[in-house]
């Protein structure tokens, strides 16, 4: 037998090994074993002990291992727990896959790290859910969910839902939106941030018994209406309404995506940002005057603007407060002027058709600092008009950013215009006399025939563009076409080209 | 001037602008009054104290954060780990020293580089998976079977929720 003493214990025990049989020859069955195999018997039994022994040890190595944190873990060695949470808090950033993840990442390093990560509310105050397929496992769905939900404390909560639509007669879907909804719910006092994307006929689901004023600060609303004609009872298609209950929550940050406007039942007065997608006009008059703090709006493919000219256009409707409207306007005619005078910011998309519209839009916002244009074909004197030297009758008084978003399939414009026009605008005497100066141009264009006048810039025209560009102005010139492989910057290219004519011209001589 | 001792008693002499980035200091200048008295800092060693008193020297004369705005600002403070430039050239230290000079300014309520070095750590860890954080830091994974068990299963909820 092997007697070991243990070097970690101090033990002096014998490590015991099972009695090993001999297996020598079959023919040796009536005399002793070979001495080879007496002694390999005698070897096998030392190893087994050993081997007994080295689990002993491995054994008190795992016991020591976990206590080592105690020695290698800055949040146990170092940090007392307020910096350790303070640490882990600034691990989650805006970034939406780290806010899902890291929570979990941390509490999984360690115990201390854990217990650190679950009393630190902050980690866990974005909620995320997708609910698509689960239905089968709606217990410990929500049991996970109400973990989450509790570590985050008192914090408010910035919740994202993201259902997959369902009818109303999908009964397993609809129980278990139902049952997750509720749970949120339970929590409504403190909503910080609340983004559904959902089926619509489940929103009335949403509800909050406030006790106080309701702290929701940002609500965006999106989903799929519910089909009407899938359904028998139409009517019962039409009656769900964002309506929390009793108290109004007041956010200062909407949007509306793909649902009435007049189906959100918030109170608009200190609404300063929205976004809006589809909306009518008549939605989009019921929102300015209903909402006095707003001075940012996103308005995406306006409907129905035609009734603009049967209202009253002599009346235009100021804003005091809307400074900036970005709008996306695309399909029917448009007639705006009326309701756009405050406008600083303009980003438009719109056809060719539509031309005349955007001149007449563009003259009635004698204010718009920023325009973004994008889809739109400008129409033919647009930069005869921006480079015109009567300061009086100015086209866009107080541009300072001009973008040509989406390249144009155009050849309809001149170098010379465009120079002049953004030289005139740019121009460092425009500040020196209390002036909007010209800061961003970019033009993106798509020119295939490089035979064409406009495919490179003309000599004088380039020397304009460069010395703006030196002077600090901040120019693109791009030519869409040329994006694979060579420089689409029409600057460069123009200069290489120009560059290799004189070069030519040159040995010509 | 204002002298400083640390615990390894070493003397330091700094301006008392300087000096007062940090509340404690701060607080102890108001309560003594006048003095030449030397303040003591057991809990700052001279080489942590040299790397702090950097930090206030280049920063003196910036607004120093009041309480009410501290704590309305911590929301967003904690949702960004930006660091300016210098801070940032600042605070690359080995980890002991970046421990200790965040050790220090807790002690000595120096919020902005205390920022500054919780910042430095959690910008060390983001991104990284629980072995590899265990793997930076030599900690052990000390979970129980059944711990683990529960892990997996959160880290399931959260994968597809």
């Amino acid at each position: 037998m092997g007697h070991f003493s243990c070097i970690i214990c101090g033990q002096d025990r014998e490590f015991s090994a099972k009695q090993l049989n001999i297996t020598c020859t079959s023919w040796r069955t009536t005399t002793a074993p070979c001495p080879n195999c007496v002694r390999t018997k005698t070897l096998d039994e030392h190893i087994e002990q050993t081997r007994a022994y080295l689990r002993h040890l491995e054994a008190h190595r795992a016991t020591l291992r976990p206590g080592a944190n105690a020695f290698h873990d800055p949040f146990i060695t170092h940090f007392p727990t307020e910096i350790a949470s303070k640490i882990l808090s600034f691990c989650v950033d805006n970034e939406r896959e780290y806010k899902r993840r890291i929570p979990l990442a941390l509490s999984a390093v360690s115990r201390r790290w854990q217990a650190i990560a679950h009393s630190t509310p902050s980690l866990w105050t974005n909620i995320r859910l997708r609910l698509f397929g689960k239905y089968e496992n709606r217990v410990s769905y929500n049991e996970m969910l109400l973990h989450w939900l509790s570590r985050s404390s008192k914090q408010p909560l910035s919740i994202y839902l993201d259902m997959e639509y369902c009818r109303r007669d999908e009964v397993s879907k609809v129980q278990f939106c139902r049952s997750v909804i509720e749970l949120l719910n339970m929590h409504c006092h403190r909503w910080g941030r609340l983004s559904v994307d959902m089926p619509l006929h489940l929103i009335s689901l949403l509800r909050g018994d406030f006790h106080s004023d309701p702290p929701l600060s940002h609500l965006s609303i999106g989903g799929e209406e519910y089909d009407e004609d899938e359904d028998e009872d139409q009517d019962n298609s039409q009656t769900w309404k964002f309506d929390l209950g009793t108290s109004l929550p007041s956010p200062h940050t909407v949007t509306i995506h793909q649902c009435g406007f007049d189906k959100v039942r918030i109170n608009w007065c200190n609404v300063t940002n929205v976004s809006i997608w589809f909306p009518r006009l008549r939605d989009l008059l019921t929102l300015l005057a209903a909402a006095p703090q707003l001075h940012e709006c996103r308005v995406v493919r306006p409907d129905g603007f035609a009734e603009a000219t049967n209202t009253n256009p002599t009346n235009p409707i100021i804003h005091r407060n809307l400074l900036k409207l970005d709008l996306t306007i695309c399909g029917s005619r448009i007639v705006l002027c009326p309701f756009l005078l405050p406008i600083r910011s303009l980003a438009s998309d719109s056809h060719s058709d539509h031309r005349a519209d955007l001149f007449d839009i563009l003259r009635a916002v004698p204010a718009l600092e920023r325009l973004d244009i994008a889809g739109a074909f400008i129409f033919n004197n647009f930069f005869e008009l921006l480079g015109t030297d009567d300061e009086e009758h100015r086209f866009l008084p107080s541009l300072t950013e001009f973008g040509q978003l989406c390249p144009l399939w155009t050849e309809e414009f001149s170098w010379p215009d465009i120079s002049k026009a953004v030289e005139a605008r740019a121009h460092p005497h425009r500040g020196k006399c209390g002036l909007p100066v010209l800061k961003r141009f970019y033009w993106g264009v798509t020119l295939e025939d490089e035979n064409s006048d406009i495919y490179y810039i003309d000599e004088e025209s380039l020397q304009i563009f460069e010395r703006l560009l030196s002077n600090g102005v901040d120019i693109k010139l791009s030519n869409n076409w040329r994006k694979r492989g060579r420089s689409d910057d029409m600057i460069v290219y123009s200069r290489a080209y120009h560059e290799e004519n004189k070069h030519r011209s040159t040995i010509d001589d | 001037m204002v002298l400083l001792v640390t615990s390894d008693n070493e003397q330091f002499n700094a301006d008392k602008d300087v000096v007062e980035r940090s509340v404690l200091i701060k607080n102890m200048l108001e309560d003594v009054g006048e003095s030449d008295q030397p303040i003591p800092l057991p809990n700052v060693s001279s080489s942590v104290l040299k790397k702090v008193l950097e930090y206030c020297e280049h920063h003196r004369g910036e607004p120093l954060p009041s309480a009410d705005a501290d704590q309305s600002q911590d929301e967003t403070r904690k949702r960004t780990t930006d660091i300016s430039e210098w801070d940032q050239k600042f605070i690359t230290v080995d980890q002991e020293m970046l421990f200790e000079i965040i050790l220090a300014a807790n002690y000595l309520d120096i919020k902005s580089l205390l920022d500054v070095g919780c910042k430095t750590v959690a910008n060390m860890i983001k991104g990284k998976t629980p072995e590899e954080i265990r793997k930076l830091f030599n900690i052990v994974n000390d979970f129980t079977p059944e711990e683990e068990a529960q892990i997996k299963k959160e880290n399931e909820w959260a994968e597809d929720r």
